[in-house]
């Protein structure tokens, strides 16, 4: 008996030894991480765009590519992370091509871009998951400003026609093909000329131009019309077919974002005068208005005329809408809002001492979100930055 | 796995030797009456209380970076650990049981140690000399521990002095960590050496370490024993067997990551040197004289 009581202790303390203690972790390096891509010249700096993960898990960023002393406008930096976040590959691509806007899409295993060649032309840009081949397509349309595609229209592409002064809606192949252009006028005159130049020279504010479809069929873009950025609902009839729209503040007003919902119902941010508002639920049909009839909450911790995103996610069986933004205090923020009631439930803040900004969030294939950004290493060199968040620590930052 | 069957190993031998320190219920020979030599040494409880210094010796099982590198080799910015440092400290209680020539002792006490390390960055421009900037990370974790080291130890008695050699295991529990993170560097490209410093950033660390960890012990000892009491000076140096760290919280403080910092997959072993007192349980009277034992 004593022998067996020996045993029991024997077996219990090794039961206590062996259990009490960590192992390294194979999913804690895929499922959550943070990197920050350093290039070691003095020089250069790096802003993200936009990305997409792979389905190898791991991510596709583009970004624009900044060295002082090459071009007024960036040039184009691809950069392919496995799901750990390490470097697979990353490209800087011709000097021929620059300014590579938001919107990188998965077709048939190829990727998509647009960015502007040194004519100030609108070039679809195909690589692949391994960055290992290109294809250049020209547009022939000038000064791009944003894009999106569904399967059924392909790319829809906003863009600025210099010639005319009119923004430019058009839908364009995988191939480049132009099979549609309807214009919307911006002003009489040129009085929004320089605006809107100096956003595609880099050299003045930057907008939030948006393009694409809502579930109701309309299609819509967040551009400048009749003097104003502006939010325009449109069937693509003819030139200046507006259905409806919203206007901002001139150049001073308007949308950060808008999220088709449900119906008539939409996730939009916007920016007036330098304040920012968050709007997590709001009809936009009915007469055109303006920003100021939206409400929505006065979100005094965001640096001015903030850059917004909006990623509607699950968390916990929980439908939550996203808002990422930058606030004054040099970080990512994240604002969770309960997607039903509209209300609040939850914050989360990325980054600290050294300045982040904030690129693009994405909701990942395991439930968690990634955010990519800019942070400006020792305080001075703008790289590249990586969140990955695991859905599990996700549902931590959610009430 | 190998650790697991390590550890369970040691444990078990630790547990059978304490155990089977109780199959002798009869009295034994030194403790009749006229066997005044041996009543004392033969077979004996100890309490006694111990404290020192240890150093640390930080292992690195996987390493991780969030500064991860795109145009030059990762190893240029590899951290880099100070061994054998910094001075940690520790006291604990002691209590032993002792049998012709070998003890078991359980030393739960608190222990305190740490790890430091450094890494380096560069960033230049290869057509402009002046434009260059260093810059340095001190990364600086101090650890609270509950510790518990179970040992065997068996004695070389001479005269007053008992060299004795120990082996066994440890089960560490934290309590309490912090890190503070320092920044510094030379900025050249100012117009000359700007030399710049932050702020220290401290914060609590206790998520990034694993709640237990626990090795092996291996050492060396001498008693003194001027009267019945026994000084003692113990070296033990403990081989950690299980992580340090904690893997699935390495990403969660969002400071230390915001300064593009996460911690590798470490074991820590450490140096512990400690000088203690031990008093005997049995057979104590006035004076530190041993009483006979009158069953």
């Amino acid at each position: 008996m004593k022998f067996i009581g020996h045993l029991v202790l024997m077996c219990a303390a090794i039961v206590v030894f062996t259990r009490c203690a960590e192992e390294p972790s194979e999913l804690s390096q895929t499922e959550n991480f943070v990197r920050i891509y350093d290039h070691n010249g003095f020089a250069e700096s790096f802003y993200p765009v936009d990305m997409v993960q792979t389905p190898d898990k791991g991510f596709l960023l583009v970004a624009a590519r900044d060295r002082q002393v090459d071009l007024p406008q960036p040039g184009i930096y691809l950069l392919k992370v496995r799901d750990d976040g390490s470097v697979e590959r990353d490209i800087l691509m011709d000097q021929a091509f620059v300014r590579p806007i938001p919107g990188v899409y998965e077709i048939n295993g190829k990727y998509y871009f647009f960015c502007m060649n040194s004519t100030s032309e609108a070039v679809l840009v195909e690589t692949d998951a391994s960055l290992e081949t290109f294809n250049y397509f020209p547009t022939g349309l000038s000064y791009p400003a944003a894009t999106s595609y569904s399967t059924g229209d392909g790319f829809l592409l906003l863009s600025y026609d210099q010639v005319d002064k009119k923004t430019r809606f058009s839908k364009v192949t995988p191939t480049g093909g132009v099979t549609l252009t309807r214009r919307f006028r911006i002003a009489d005159n040129d009085s929004m000329e320089d605006i809107i130049m100096q956003h595609f020279l880099n050299t003045g504010r930057q907008f939030p131009f948006a393009v694409g479809r809502f579930p109701s069929g309309e299609y819509y873009f967040n551009g400048f019309f009749d003097y104003t950025f502006s939010l325009v609902t449109t069937r693509l009839q003819g030139d200046d077919d507006v259905s409806h729209f919203i206007h901002g503040q001139h150049e001073n007003g308007g949308l950060s974002a808008v999220v088709p919902l449900s119906g008539n119902q939409f996730a939009t941010a916007y920016f007036n005068f330098g304040s920012n508002y968050f709007v997590p639920s709001v009809s936009l049909g009915g007469a055109p208005g303006t920003i100021s009839n939206l409400g929505g909450y006065n979100m005094r911790e965001l640096v001015p005329d903030a850059t917004v995103g909006i990623q509607p996610i699950t968390v916990d069986n929980k439908s939550i809408l996203m808002y990422s933004s930058n606030v004054k205090a040099k970080q990512i923020g994240l604002f969770f809002y309960d997607q039903t009631s509209g209300a609040l439930v939850g914050t989360r803040y990325l980054g600290f001492s050294n300045p982040y900004e904030l690129g693009k969030s994405i909701a990942t294939e395991d439930g968690g979100i990634a955010v990519c950004g800019t942070t400006h290493i020792a305080g001075r060199f703008p790289r590249i930055c990586l969140f990955k968040i695991s859905k599990e620590e996700l549902a931590g930052s959610i009430q | 796995m190998k650790r697991k069957i390590l550890i369970a190993v040691l444990v078990g031998l630790c547990v059978f030797s304490a155990s089977g320190q109780k199959r002798k219920s009869q009295p034994a020979p030194f403790n009749r009456s006229n066997d005044k030599n041996n009543a004392f040494l033969h077979k004996q409880w100890w309490i006694g209380l111990k404290g020192g210094v240890n150093l640390s010796n930080p292992i690195v099982e996987n390493s991780f970076a969030v500064i991860t590198p795109t145009n030059y080799d990762g190893t240029l910015i590899g951290k880099e650990y100070k061994t054998f440092a910094p001075l940690g400290g520790q006291v604990a209680l002691e209590c032993a049981f002792y049998f012709r020539g070998f003890s078991i002792s359980v030393q739960p006490g608190y222990h305190q140690m740490g790890v430091i390390y450094g890494n380096r960055f560069n960033w230049s421009d290869p057509e402009q000399s002046s434009m260059q900037v260093d810059l340095s990370f001190k990364h600086s974790h101090r650890m609270e521990y509950l510790s518990v080291p179970v040992v065997l130890k068996y004695e070389f008695p001479l005269n007053r002095f008992s060299p004795y050699v120990q082996a066994g295991a440890y089960l560490n529990t934290l309590l309490n960590a912090t890190k503070e993170v320092t920044q510094s560097g030379i900025d050249e490209s100012a117009g000359g050496p700007n030399h710049f410093e932050s702020e220290p950033i401290s914060v609590g660390a206790t998520d990034l370490f694993a709640r237990h960890h626990y090795g092996i012990v291996g050492g060396a000892g001498v008693y003194f024993t001027p009267g019945n009491v026994r000084l003692n000076l113990d070296i033990q140096y403990r081989w950690a067997l299980t992580l340090l760290n904690s893997p699935s919280n390495r990403y969660d403080n969002d400071r230390l990551v915001g300064v593009g910092d996460a911690m590798d997959d470490l074991t820590l072993n450490n140096l512990v040197i400690s000088a203690g007192v031990m008093f005997p349980l049995r057979f104590l009277s006035n004076g530190f004289k041993s009483t006979v034992n009158t069953k």
